[in-house]
């Protein structure tokens, strides 16, 4: 069978799809249920910024083992291979809707997107760019929470990251925190959480605790908890945004800060 | 496999019982002379008790954080901060006994104090949630962090959970958002911020009171971005069963810390434990407390902010092409 004919199944409802329409045309969005499937760091990036404007930045750093973690170095040459990304995270300047601003993009297919010491650098320096260039910033999250192989270190980079986060707000310049699915644990619990307007995707799963811990509580929990909607209800979130107007909606909010 | 928790401690407690039967007997039959053999005990006691803790492994230095009977923070506030007046409530729904917050005096100096506790019976560990923090924990600390900004005060948070509570009230009221700003909001103080972490340093639950000027850790505390037994679930996908593994490779100890850049000084412990020798240890931590306090005294408060914010700017180990 020809490639083009390859077909897709949606990990949701089950539907059909010819493979290149679902990633070209649909964006991995099932065009029966709606469910936004997972996208590479690179898909995401010519979905929201301007053709050829992106500028990449620090695209030269990546992990090491510090503590000399059980099979750490493997995990990160496995994903590495498989993403063609040196780390969790794509980071650089550029322009949303004719908008210049500061961007930077999780990859989840890298040790699930995990957060360590190369997420927690690129992330602050994008931010610190932002603040020198007195740009908007825009935070696309995807995030298994901290990353276990770098133990206290990584958990040191929700507050590193943080701090830089007020200082571009000091600075009065604009964030806007994306999430998507999945974002979980200490990025949630530092900059994801703390853009001025915070989005989601649709039944993008997001909280604190992780599925492990929450499969531990014996308490009867709603069908949409831990999801974009569940964060709506309670007031954690500013809208749900189909992913096919996420660009319009960062032009639009870009507007506001624009002088 | 791995030995019972704290298995390390059972020859010692023995042999302090034997040495409290026979002061016991001294005492009840004075025309003895029995303490040649209470000094010899003793003896043996702290030469057995340095070799047990010469031998720790992560995961005994785990335990050994955890331990019941190791002093918490109510312990230290009473040995050392005066007048302490309570602070409770997070102004918006509920108050959250696994942190208590509040005003007191140090030394000659006005503070403001944060502490994380477990509670030392089962009625006060119930009351405190066993030091899980809640997310209106987190609003009263930095409801308190801002009172402290505001009047000048400098800030001490005493450090000791297993984490953020999980649940689904928690997930409901935003505890990562509590959490985040939290971080935000400790960056940004202009009084002098010291941390001591005195028992368990429980991921980003601990972390959410613990950015400071100074980082003090405890002899046998603790601090990893997981605890051991989550840490195993996550990595190695089971119930646990590689904690020991996981305590190893998560480097959590005062030692592995000191050596990261991510504490500044290790408070040493008396031999066996704080637990062992409790006005020691407190005693011990208040002088570091004012070392560090009456330094930072003397930055100015931009100053103060910057050193804060490049403190936490350089943590981070990575290769750069």
């Amino acid at each position: 069978m020809a490639a083009t004919m390859e077909s897709v199944s949606c990990r949701k409802c089950d539907a059909q799809h010819p493979k290149l329409e679902f990633i070209k045309k649909n964006r991995r969005v099932c065009p029966e249920c709606n469910h936004h499937h997972f996208m590479s760091a690179f898909e995401r990036l010519e979905l929201l910024v301007d053709d050829g404007s992106f500028e990449s930045h620090d695209d030269g750093l990546f992990s090491l083992d510090p503590l000399e973690f059980p099979d750490y170095v493997e995990k990160l040459e496995r994903d590495a291979a498989k993403t063609g990304l040196k780390s969790e995270l794509l980071a650089g300047l550029a322009k949303v809707g004719g908008h210049p601003a500061a961007i930077a993009i999780g990859d989840v297919g890298f040790i699930g997107g995990t957060c360590g010491s190369v997420m927690g650098e690129k992330v602050t320096r994008c931010i610190e760019r932002a603040t020198d260039k007195e740009l908007p910033l825009i935070i696309v999250s995807v995030s298994g929470g901290m990353r276990m192989q770098e133990g206290t270190l990584a958990l040191m980079q929700m507050a590193k990251t943080a701090a830089a986060c007020v200082k571009h707000s000091e600075a009065g310049l604009f964030f806007i925190s994306v999430l998507t699915d999945p974002t979980f644990g200490g990025a949630t619990a530092s900059f994801s959480s703390l853009g001025h307007v915070i989005v989601a995707e649709p039944g993008a799963r997001i909280g604190f605790a992780g599925p492990l811990a929450i499969a531990s509580i014996r308490e009867k929990l709603p069908d949409n908890f831990q999801t974009a909607e569940f964060l709506l209800e309670h007031g954690l979130l500013d809208r749900i945004v189909h992913r096919s107007e996420m660009r319009s909606l960062l032009t639009d909010l870009l507007e506001f800060s624009s002088p | 496999m791995q030995s019972k928790p704290l298995s390390f401690e059972k020859p010692l407690t023995e042999l302090d019982q034997q040495i409290t039967q026979l002061r016991g007997f001294a005492e009840a039959n004075p025309e003895l002379d029995v303490t040649p053999g209470i000094e010899a005990l003793e003896k043996n006691l702290a030469s057995l008790t340095k070799q047990a803790f010469q031998k720790l492994t992560r995961w005994d230095k785990v335990w050994l954080a955890r331990h019941e009977q190791r002093p918490q923070a109510s312990t230290y506030i009473r040995a050392f901060l005066d007048d302490p007046f309570e602070l409770r409530g997070d102004r918006l729904h509920a108050d959250d006994r696994a942190l208590i917050a509040g005003l007191a005096r140090f030394d000659d100096h006005s503070i403001a104090y944060l502490a994380q506790q477990k509670g030392t019976n089962l009625e006060e560990r119930q009351e405190m949630n066993f030091g899980y923090t809640h997310p209106e924990g987190y609003r009263k600390a930095r409801r308190v962090m801002k009172l402290a900004d505001k009047f000048g005060l400098p800030l001490i948070c005493f450090v000791d959970t297993p984490g953020a509570h999980f649940d689904r009230r928690s997930e409901e009221y935003g505890q990562a958002m509590a959490i985040a700003e939290n971080l935000a909001e400790m960056a940004s103080l202009r009084v002098p911020i010291i941390v001591v972490l005195i028992g368990e340093g429980g991921s980003g639950g601990a972390l959410a009171i613990a950015v400071g000027d100074r980082v003090l850790m405890m002899e046998h505390a603790v601090y990893c971005v997981a605890p051991p037994e989550a840490c195993s679930g996550i990595v190695w996908k089971d119930q646990g069963q590689h904690a020991p593994e996981a305590a190893e490779g998560l480097k959590p100890t005062a030692d592995d810390l000191l050596k990261l850049g991510i504490i500044d000084e290790i408070i040493p412990e008396p031999i066996g434990g704080a637990h062992r020798d409790v006005s020691l240890a407190t005693r011990r931590v208040k002088m570091a407390i004012r070392k560090h306090l009456n330094a930072l005294l003397e930055i100015d408060a931009e100053q103060l902010v910057q050193e804060r914010y490049d403190r936490y700017r350089k943590i981070g180990v990575y290769g750069e092409e």
